[in-house]
């Protein structure tokens, strides 16, 4: 992969001022140089990694997201590829192909047609290898952090470049990650819950609009059965009133035992009259009931519009607490969860990471090369130990500066070596000073030395306070007092 | 006359479950079927023709009795006539039963409150 030129735009424009910087890489190896500190070789590499679809942190004065780049690189398969990022999308085009690109979530599917590889352990581990930014990047040897959060692991990429990625333990352990995240979120949500509940505020766990939701609801429950006795009644009144009618219909008359005639209807039908009487007193009393609950729902709806006005006037942090303090959370089940969770996920990453060393003829092939590169830096077995798994130490401590120096561009040299072995892409080599620390003179000549006699396919760019590097088809970017004239 | 007295009566006239007037039965079974029989009960016992066969009955029934005596033999010996008058559902005799003599009991009850309550105003 070779970068041909980086264009920054501008997107507030200021009158006089030019609104585009182009810097022209030309596929060449180049140094980034100028000849005090600060005036910004580190911005400008930053910057190209950043225009590469990377989340890279901004340097301080800086902020990438207020600029356009449009980056064009040679990628897999000697493609040219124009890659415009703006902010969070980046757009591509290659082949006469354009698609659009949301960053960070498809940043792999980008780096994947630029690299020519879909697989993510390898994607994932690439800027680790081929950039050596300034503050991490001389320290970083087998795994840690690239720059911001970009994580690099020698056996994931190990994993990757050998083909070794067990599908089923790397979703396992995505999902118990996932799990754990939101496991954490809930502890989270119960020391918020905690902090409303010490400072008092307990009031919004139940809202006087829910008050009134809740008394509604009791209302409506105990006037349903009125409303059913009530139509009760109506139907015996009315079931009574036509056997009255029926009785009538028939002008039926009676004899007394003092033979006086008595007609029969309602008013000389014995009882009936008491009974009417006391179902209208029944349906009056539940009437009467009735009517007071309406007058009651009536009172909490009007209350309800009047309180649903004012609660919008509330703050969203009100009615965020009120939401949370109807959570049930128990933190101390959800910590034993995360614990669990935790030795599960720390079990698995061994897994994981040790499938990669046994018997894996690409640990051996990167050890070789650490080797070789090791003798030509003169770095002793004290050092570099023959043992192959020795690449996977984990003792940086006993290092001082110079010997790590050397040892992490053999590491990266090797890395670079071995991936375009194993998948045929020529990484460039971005070096961020690579003459700080107590590095001599003569280390950093056998260093160029390396790069220019087995490196000659890959683009070389160095930031530097020193401009006198010797490599063929050599140019050099000199940034004099500021990188971007806007 | 006051229509305050109707709701007293109203009062005095709803079912409790010592109305039954049957020695078997356990108060809180009779609580139970009350609650569930309700309707039934309310709707039988104001139906005016119901409550004309029963309080026609009941006139021609040992009116020598006590009573207290009287009603629990009255319906003791003829819960059974009214059966037509409840579509009953299930086939539980027992629980048949039980609601057919709470709403004649119910019946009776209201027969002699409201004459009662009525003459009581009146003084």
């Amino acid at each position: 992969m070779k970068i041909l030129t980086l264009q920054v735009n501008t997107k507030q424009q200021v009158l006089f001022l030019p609104n585009e910087k182009i810097f022209n890489f030309n596929g060449m190896t180049t140094i980034v140089f100028s000849n005090k500190n600060s005036v910004g070789k580190t911005t400008l590499l930053r910057l190209l990694m950043y225009a590469l679809g990377y989340p890279i942190p901004s340097t301080r004065g800086i902020s990438f997201s207020k600029y356009e780049t449009v980056l064009k690189i040679c990628g897999a398969n000697e493609e040219v590829f124009l890659l415009t990022r703006n902010g969070d999308y980046l757009d591509l085009k290659y082949n006469g192909v354009e698609k659009e690109y949301s960053l960070p979530s498809e940043q792999n599917e980008i780096h994947s047609l630029i690299y020519g590889t879909a697989n993510n352990d390898i994607l994932d581990n690439l800027l680790g290898t081929f950039y050596i930014d300034q503050e991490k990047g001389w320290t970083l040897l087998n795994r840690g952090k690239v720059i911001g959060n970009i994580h690099f692991s020698i056996e994931a990429l190990l994993r990757g470049l050998s083909n070794r990625t067990d599908d089923n333990l790397v979703k396992r352990l995505s999902v118990i990650k996932e799990e754990i995240k939101k496991y954490k979120y809930m502890i989270d949500i119960a020391e918020y819950k905690a902090a409303i509940n010490k400072q008092g505020e307990t009031i919004y766990a139940d809202s006087p609009l829910d008050d009134i939701e809740n008394a509604l609801e009791v209302l409506y429950c105990k006037r349903k059965p009125l409303e059913e006795e009530l139509n009760r009644i109506k139907t015996v009144i009315r079931n009574n009133t036509s056997f009255e009618k029926y009785i009538t219909s028939f002008r039926l008359r009676v004899k007394a035992s003092g033979g006086e005639e008595i007609p029969v209807n309602k008013n000389t039908l014995v009882g009936y009259n008491d009974n009417v009487d006391l179902l209208i007193a029944k349906q009056q009393i539940v009437h009467e009931q009735m009517v007071t609950i309406d007058e009651q729902i009536n009172n909490l709806i009007i209350q309800q519009k009047h309180d649903t006005t004012l609660f919008n006037v509330k703050s969203n942090i009100e009615l965020f607490d009120a939401e949370i303090s109807r959570i049930r959370v128990d933190a101390i089940a959800i910590k034993r969860i995360i614990n669990r969770l935790e030795k599960e996920q720390n079990r698995l990453e061994d897994t994981i990471i040790e499938s990669v060393k046994h018997d894996n003829p690409i640990v051996s092939k990167l050890h070789n090369l650490i080797i070789e590169y090791a003798k030509r830096l003169d770095l002793d077995d004290k050092y570099i130990s023959m043992n192959e798994k020795s690449i996977f130490t984990k003792d940086l401590q006993s290092l001082s500066g110079a010997i790590l120096h050397k040892i992490v561009f053999v590491f990266k040299i090797s890395y670079i070596k071995l991936i375009q072995e194993q998948i045929n892409i020529n990484l460039p080599i971005i070096l961020d000073s690579p003459r700080g620390r107590e590095v001599s003179k003569e280390i950093i000549e056998i260093m160029m030395k390396i790069l220019k006699d087995d490196f000659d396919d890959h683009q070389i760019i160095i930031a530097s306070i020193y401009d006198n590097y010797c490599f063929d088809n050599m140019q050099t970017i000199e940034i004099k007092d500021r990188l971007l004239p806007f | 006359m006051g229509s305050y007295q109707w709701p007293i009566i109203v009062s005095l006239c709803e079912i409790e479950k010592g109305d039954s007037d049957l020695d078997d039965y356990d108060d809180c079974d009779v609580d139970e079927i009350i609650q569930k029989y309700r309707i039934i009960i309310n709707n039988t016992s104001e139906s005016f023709e119901f409550i004309s066969k029963i309080i026609g009955d009941y006139n021609e029934f040992n009116f020598e009795m006590k009573s207290k005596m009287r009603t629990k033999s009255f319906i003791t010996e003829n819960w059974q006539n009214y059966k037509d008058f409840f579509d009953f559902r299930n086939k539980n005799s027992e629980i048949d039963k039980t609601v057919i003599c709470l709403t004649i009991s119910k019946v009776i009850k209201c027969r002699k409150i409201i004459p009662e309550i009525k003459s009581k105003v009146r003084l």
